[in-house]
């Protein structure tokens, strides 16, 4: 398995180990279609969405126009709004780190 | 420069006529692929086709506008075909019609003990691939006195109805697949 960078603050590494858990599996290499983590030029125009929009997507799922599919919560119903926000600000992490 | 010829040939023919000249005449012998190529686009198509009856099919009428569910007595609930078993079909169908390759979807956990590995290639490959996710196994094995490619290729949970339908089923051997798991693996083969 590829390694996930850690950053500081405890949200970050809160963020990392439910992403790690739930996301990991589709976000890691693009499974079902997923954009993949650290690919900046794919999470880009996600990004341009604005903050709001991605925890929305990720807590109530969305489809996207091609019919793939981003499930609620990654499909993990114990995960409260709160986790996945802190696992989307994570990937969203990934995705602007330099 | 028989090549040309036939080329030539072949491109004055209309595109309907193309394909029986490419089965009936000897052409076949002049372009050589390896094995490898062989069952990597033969995956490709099939994955493909996969993707789109999960994504257009049950993504969209099942999860999306919730008219039609898929189920695997899909006879008596008048439902959609599961995508394992359309995929199944398939393969049975070209098992019908040719022995030049054939192909199925297994799994060492299978919900269906027929989809289970039976040759060391088979189980080699679903172990290596649900090991190193991402990757494909290749390997030849002697079946029965012939020579055979296999190629084995992970087939992924993509969607929750993957994960909750094998965890919950009542055949199933395996409770904790988790979204993004490899679930099992469509294993090609080609005598050589
Ligand atoms: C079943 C695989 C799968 C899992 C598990 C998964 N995702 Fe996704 N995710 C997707 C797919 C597919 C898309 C892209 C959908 C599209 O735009 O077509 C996506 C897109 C996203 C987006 C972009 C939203 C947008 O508006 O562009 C975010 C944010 C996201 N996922 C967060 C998460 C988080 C957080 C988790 C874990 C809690 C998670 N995902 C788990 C498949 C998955
Ligand atoms: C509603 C229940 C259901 C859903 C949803 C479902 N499956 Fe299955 N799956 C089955 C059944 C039943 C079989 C056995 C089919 C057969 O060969 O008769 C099966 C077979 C399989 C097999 C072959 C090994 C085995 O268990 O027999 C794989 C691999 C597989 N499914 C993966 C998936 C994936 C990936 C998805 C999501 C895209 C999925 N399944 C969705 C019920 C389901």
């Amino acid at each position: 398995m590829a390694d996930y960078p850690e950053f500081d603050g405890e949200a970050l590494q809160q963020g990392r180990e439910i992403w790690l858990d739930t996301c990991e599996g589709c976000h890691g290499i693009g499974v079902a279609g997923a954009p993949v983590a650290g690919d900046h030029k794919a999470w880009a125009p996600r990004i341009g969405q604005g903050k709001e929009v991605l925890y929305e997507h990720a807590i109530d799922g969305f489809f996207g126009p091609g019919g793939t599919m981003m499930p609620a919560r990654g499909g993990n119903e114990q995960l409260s709004e709160h986790e996945v926000q802190l696992a989307v600000d994570y990937m969203v992490r990934l995705a602007t780190d330099k | 420069m028989k090549h040309l010829k036939k080329a030539t040939l072949a491109m004055g023919l209309s595109t309907a006529l193309v394909l029986p000249a490419l089965v009936l005449g000897d052409v076949s012998d002049e372009a050589k692929f390896s094995p490898k190529q062989m069952t990597d686009w033969l995956h490709l198509v099939m994955s493909s086709d996969r993707t789109v009856y999960t994504r257009l099919i049950v993504n969209r009428l099942q999860n999306k506008e919730k008219v039609i569910k898929a189920s695997e007595h899909f006879e008596d609930d008048k439902a959609l075909v599961l995508p394992a078993q359309m995929f199944r079909f398939g393969a049975e169908m070209v098992g019908e019609q040719t022995d030049d390759f054939s192909y199925s979807l297994l799994s060492e956990w299978p919900i269906n003990k027929q989809n289970a590995p039976r040759t060391e290639v088979e189980k080699a490959g679903l172990a290596y691939i649900a090991a190193n996710k991402g990757e494909n196994y290749y390997a030849t094995e002697e079946l029965g006195g012939t020579t055979y490619f296999t190629a084995v290729y992970a087939d992924m949970a993509v969607a929750p109805a993957c994960v909750s339908c094998h965890n919950d089923h009542k055949d199933t051997p395996r409770s904790d697949f988790k979204l993004g798991d490899v679930m099992g693996g469509v294993v090609i083969r080609v005598p050589l």
